[in-house]
C-alpha cells in the first residue's frame, strides 16, 4: 500500500535525484565537523585568495578560510533553519486557518484581513522587519521566516476546510454533537494534512532561499559562523578576481532549492486525487 | 648675413612659437568633452552643507563649492602651505589675540546671490558657532571672543586666548567654510541647495543615482576647465572597479586592500594612496564589566597581533599604531605602556580578573569594507585568549547610532581630525566633555575622564599653550595615561586607495585627502 502510494515518487527519476541531494546535504550538515577538511573558521590570512585546488577544493576567501568546509558547514543553518521555520508555520498556520474556515463569520473575516495583509508583503521583507526588531540569533531567524510564511498556511488550510465542511460526513458528525475541536481533528485535518505537506515541503525550499537572502544582507547568521548566504555576500565582494567564491555556494544554494521543490513537485503529484485516480485507471487499463 | 630686423622678426617668431607650443599642445591634448565621471563610492549623499557635512558621502563634494578665507594645498590638508582664498592677505596683533582678513573684491556667488562680503563671514562663523544649527564644528571656533567687520571687505577676529595656529581654522574645511548669508536668508536649504563661491555649482541631484556639479564661470580664480562633474553613486565595490576599467568612470575608490591596488595597477590605472593620518582604533567602554577591570583591558591589549593586520590589508594600505594618536599627526609619541603581542600573558591577565575560562560578550559592528573584516580579524584574535566576540552587524547609519546610544562594550573607530595634531583627536575621543550620554558628546566612546580620572588636565592646559614644546609634552603624557589605563586599543593607520585612468590631469598631487578633489584647472586629456 505505502510503495503504491509512493510510486509517483520512486518512478520519478527527477524525484529520486532530488531525493539524493536532500539526503546528501542532510548528511553533509550532520556529518560537517567530521568531513569537513578544515575548521571552516580559522583565519589564515596569507593564504587569502587562494583558487580552488587540491588542498582548498572551492579555494580560499579574504581571510584565508577553506571555503569547501564553510559550504559543508553553511549546510546546517540552511536546513535547520529550513526546516524549522516551516515547521513553525505550519504549526502556527493551519490549526487558525482550519477554525477561521470552519468557525466562519467575524473570526474568518479577521483572520482572513490578517493574513491578507501579510501577504500583501514579500515573506522577506516581513522576516527582514522581524529580524530587524528581534534580532539576528538562529532562533531569531527561524521565527522570522517561520511568521512570514504563516499565511500562506492559513489560506491553504482555511480553502480547504470550507470545502470539507459542507461535506455530508461532517454534517452527520455535527448531527451527532461532536465538538468544533473533535471534528477539525477526526474530519477536517485529514483532508487538509495532504495539501500542507506539498506546500511544507515546497516552502523549506523557499525558506533556505530567504535565509541565504537575509545572510547575505547581513541580517542571518552572523560571522564568523558560515551560512551559503553569507558565502556569496562575502564573494560578491570579490566576483571580478575570484568569481567562484560566490559562484560555488551559488551553485550548492541552487541545488538544494531545486531539490525540494522537485521533491514537493512530486509529493504533490503523489497526494493529487486526480492522478492517483488516473494512475489507478492506468494500471487497471494494464490489467 | 641676418639683419638686425630679420634676427629681430626671428626671435619674436621663435619666441611665439614657444609661447604657443603649449598652448597647442595643451588644445590638442584636452579632451573634446570636459565631463568628469566619478564613481562614487556610497549609496548617496546625507546632507550638503558645509557646517553639518562630516561624512565621506558628503565632504569631497561640498568641497568643490565652498571656499574658506584661506585655501588650504589642492589635495593635501596641510596647515603650513596656507595661501589665500576669499581672504587676499590677512595679520595679526603682535599678540596673536586679534586676527584681521582682508577679503577679495568681486567673488560671485553661485546663482543670483550677488557678491560675497564680510557680512558672510560674520554670518558663517555665527552659524557655526551657535546652538540653532548644531554644527559639529562648534568647539573648533569656541576661542572667537568676538568678530566683527570694519567695512565690507575688512574682518576683525578677537580670541579669548592667543593662537599662533587660528589660521588654519579658517580654510576650506569643517568650520572654515563661508556660507551665503543671503541665501539662507532667502529660505535656501543649503542641506540639498548648496550655495558657495568656489570654482563648481551645484546643479542637480537625482537620488541614490548621481549628483551634478557644473563650472562657475564667474568664478574669480578663472573660468574652470572642466565643464561637470558627475557623481555617480556606486556604493558597490566590483561595480565601481569594473566601471572605471572600462571607461564609464574617469576615477574612483578602491577597497582599501592590497589586491584592488595591485589589480588597478596591473590595468594600468593610476593608483594615489592618500594618507589622512585616518587611525582604527577600538576604544572600551571603561564603565561596563567586565571591561571596567584594567586586567581584561590589558589582557585584550596583550591579545593583538598588529602584523596579522596589516597583513590582511597590505603594505600599502595598513601600517600598525601603537599609539591612539597616529604617526601622522603632530604631537604623536610611542615613549607609552606597550603591549606586546602575548597570547599567554593575555590568558593570564584575564585568569587574574577571574576569567580562567575566558568571557563572552556582543559587540555591535558595521558591516561596511572599513570595519566589518577588521572586526572579523579581531574575533579570530581574541578568540585565542579566550576571549568570544559575538558579532552584531548593522548597517552603517544603523551602527552610527547604536554606538552613540552606549550600547556596544567595544566601538570600532576610525578617524582622522583637523588640524592635524594631537589636540583634536584627543579632545573629541578622550576629553570628559565629549563622553556618550553628555549634552556635550562627542565621540568619548570609552568614558575616560567621566567619572574617573583621565586627561582633561593636559588637554584644556595644552589646548591654548603657545609653546610647542610643552604642547608636545602634554599629549605626549595624555597618550602615556591613556596608554595605562587602556582606554582604547589603537591598531593601525589605513590609507585610502584611489584610482584613475590616465585622462585624468588633477594637475596637482592628491597627498592626504579622503576622495579626489578638482582645482579650476583640473582637466580631461585626449585617451
Amino acid at each position: 500500500m505505502v510503495v503504491s502510494r509512493l510510486r509517483p515518487i520512486l518512478e520519478d527519476k527527477g524525484a529520486m535525484a532530488g531525493l539524493g541531494v536532500i539526503l546528501l546535504f542532510c548528511l553533509m550538515a550532520l556529518l560537517a565537523p567530521w568531513i569537513a577538511p578544515h575548521d571552516p573558521t580559522t583565519q589564515n590570512v596569507r593564504d587569502a585568495f587562494q583558487g580552488p585546488g587540491a588542498r582548498y577544493w572551492f579555494g580560499t576567501d579574504e581571510f584565508g578560510r577553506d571555503v569547501f568546509s564553510r559550504v559543508i558547514h553553511g549546510a546546517r543553518p540552511a536546513l535547520m533553519i529550513g526546516v524549522f521555520s516551516v515547521v513553525l508555520s505550519v504549526v502556527l498556520g493551519m490549526p487558525l486557518g482550519m477554525l477561521a474556515g470552519f468557525v466562519g463569520g467575524r473570526f474568518d473575516t479577521a483572520v482572513s484581513a490578517v493574513v491578507d495583509v501579510m501577504m500583501s508583503f514579500p515573506s522577506l521583507l516581513l522576516a527582514l522587519m522581524v529580524v530587524t526588531l528581534l534580532g539576528s540569533a538562529p532562533s531569531m531567524v527561524v521565527l522570522a521566516i517561520g511568521i512570514s510564511h504563516v499565511p500562506v498556511f492559513v489560506r491553504l488550510a482555511r480553502s480547504s476546510t470550507l470545502v470539507v465542511r459542507e461535506l455530508d460526513f461532517v454534517a452527520a458528525s455535527r448531527s451527532f454533537g461532536a465538538r468544533t475541536g473533535h471534528i477539525l481533528r477526526r474530519h477536517v485535518m485529514p483532508n487538509v494534512i495532504g495539501p500542507t505537506i506539498v506546500m511544507a515541503t515546497l516552502g523549506i525550499a523557499g525558506a533556505i532561499r530567504e535565509e541565504a537572502g537575509l545572510s547575505f544582507l547581513g541580517l542571518g547568521i552572523q560571522p564568523p559562523a558560515p551560512s551559503w548566504g553569507n558565502l556569496i555576500r562575502d564573494g560578491v565582494n570579490a566576483i571580478l578576481h575570484a568569481p567562484t567564491l560566490a559562484l560555488l555556494p551559488g551553485l550548492v544554494l541552487t541545488a538544494s532549492v531545486l531539490a525540494f521543490n522537485i521533491v514537493g513537485d512530486s509529493v504533490r503529484d503523489m497526494l493529487d486525487p486526480h492522478d492517483i485516480a488516473a494512475a489507478a485507471a492506468k494500471r487497471d487499463r494494464a490489467r | 648675413m641676418i639683419s638686425r630686423r630679420r634676427l629681430g622678426g626671428l626671435a619674436a617668431t621663435m619666441g611665439v612659437a614657444a609661447l604657443a607650443r603649449p598652448g597647442i599642445l595643451r588644445a590638442q591634448q584636452l579632451a573634446p568633452e570636459q565631463v568628469m565621471q566619478v564613481g562614487f563610492p556610497v549609496a548617496d549623499t546625507g546632507t550638503l552643507d558645509p557646517h553639518i557635512a562630516v561624512s565621506n558621502a558628503d565632504v569631497p563634494i561640498v568641497q568643490q563649492v565652498y571656499e574658506g578665507l584661506l585655501a588650504l594645498p589642492h589635495g593635501a590638508l596641510d596647515a603650513t602651505q596656507l595661501s589665500p582664498g576669499l581672504a587676499e592677505r590677512w595679520e595679526s596683533s603682535p599678540d596673536r589675540k586679534v586676527w584681521t582678513f582682508h577679503l577679495r573684491r568681486g567673488v560671485r556667488w553661485h546663482g543670483d546671490f550677488g557678491e560675497f562680503s564680510s557680512a558672510d563671514v560674520l554670518f558663517s562663523l555665527e552659524r557655526v558657532r551657535g546652538t540653532t544649527l548644531g554644527s559639529p564644528f562648534r568647539g573648533t571656533l569656541a576661542n572667537i571672543a568676538k568678530a566683527e567687520a570694519d567695512g565690507p571687505l575688512t574682518v576683525r577676529i578677537t580670541l579669548q586666548h592667543a593662537d599662533v595656529g587660528f589660521p588654519a581654522l579658517m580654510v576650506n574645511h569643517q568650520a572654515g567654510y563661508v556660507v551665503c548669508k543671503r541665501a539662507v536668508e532667502q529660505g535656501v536649504n543649503l542641506r540639498s541647495r548648496p550655495i558657495g563661491t568656489g570654482p563648481f555649482r551645484f546643479e542637480a541631484h537625482r537620488a541614490r543615482e548621481r549628483l551634478t556639479l557644473a563650472a562657475h564661470d564667474a568664478y574669480w580664480g578663472g573660468r574652470p576647465v572642466l565643464r561637470q562633474i558627475v557623481y555617480h553613486f556606486m556604493p558597490d565595490n566590483a561595480t565601481r572597479e569594473l566601471a572605471l576599467r572600462s571607461g564609464d568612470i574617469d576615477l574612483t575608490a578602491l577597497p582599501a586592500r592590497q589586491d584592488a591596488v595591485d589589480r588597478a595597477r596591473a590595468q594600468n590605472q593610476i593608483v594615489d594612496l592618500t594618507d589622512v593620518g585616518n587611525l582604527v582604533t577600538i576604544h572600551i567602554n571603561m564603565k561596563k564589566p567586565p571591561f571596567n577591570d584594567v586586567r581584561v583591558r590589558r589582557a585584550l591589549a596583550h591579545g593583538i597581533d598588529r602584523q596579522n593586520l596589516s597583513d590582511f590589508f597590505g603594505k600599502d594600505i595598513a601600517t600598525p599604531q601603537l599609539s591612539v594618536v597616529s604617526a601622522a599627526l603632530g604631537g604623536h609619541t610611542t615613549d607609552i605602556p606597550l603591549y606586546a603581542y602575548d597570547v599567554d600573558r593575555a590568558k593570564a591577565l584575564l585568569a587574574e580578573a577571574g576569567h580562567p575560562n575566558g568571557f563572552a560578550t556582543e559587540v555591535i559592528c558595521s558591516s561596511i569594507d572599513l570595519y566589518l573584516p577588521m572586526m572579523q580579524l579581531m574575533q579570530e584574535q581574541w578568540k585565542k585568549i579566550g576571549f568570544t566576540m559575538n558579532l552584531r552587524v548593522v548597517d552603517h547609519p544603523t551602527y552610527h547610532r547604536l554606538i552613540r546610544q552606549d550600547l556596544s562594550p567595544l566601538v570600532a573607530y576610525s578617524a582622522a581630525r583637523y588640524p592635524t595634531v594631537a589636540q583634536p583627536y584627543l579632545d573629541q575621543f578622550f576629553h570628559s566633555a565629549a563622553a556618550i550620554g553628555k549634552p556635550t558628546a562627542i565621540t568619548n566612546f570609552s568614558h575616560y575622564g567621566n567619572g574617573m580620572p583621565g586627561i582633561d588636565d593636559l588637554l584644556d592646559k595644552a589646548r591654548y599653550s603657545t609653546d610647542a614644546a610643552e604642547q608636545n609634552r602634554l599629549w605626549a603624557e595624555a597618550q602615556r595615561r591613556i596608554a595605562t589605563e587602556v582606554a582604547a586599543l589603537p591598531l593601525y593607520s589605513v590609507k585610502y586607495a584611489l584610482a584613475r585612468n590616465r585622462r585624468v590631469d588633477l594637475t596637482f598631487t592628491q597627498k592626504n585627502y579622503v576622495f579626489y578633489g578638482f582645482s579650476r584647472t583640473s582637466r580631461l586629456l585626449r585617451a
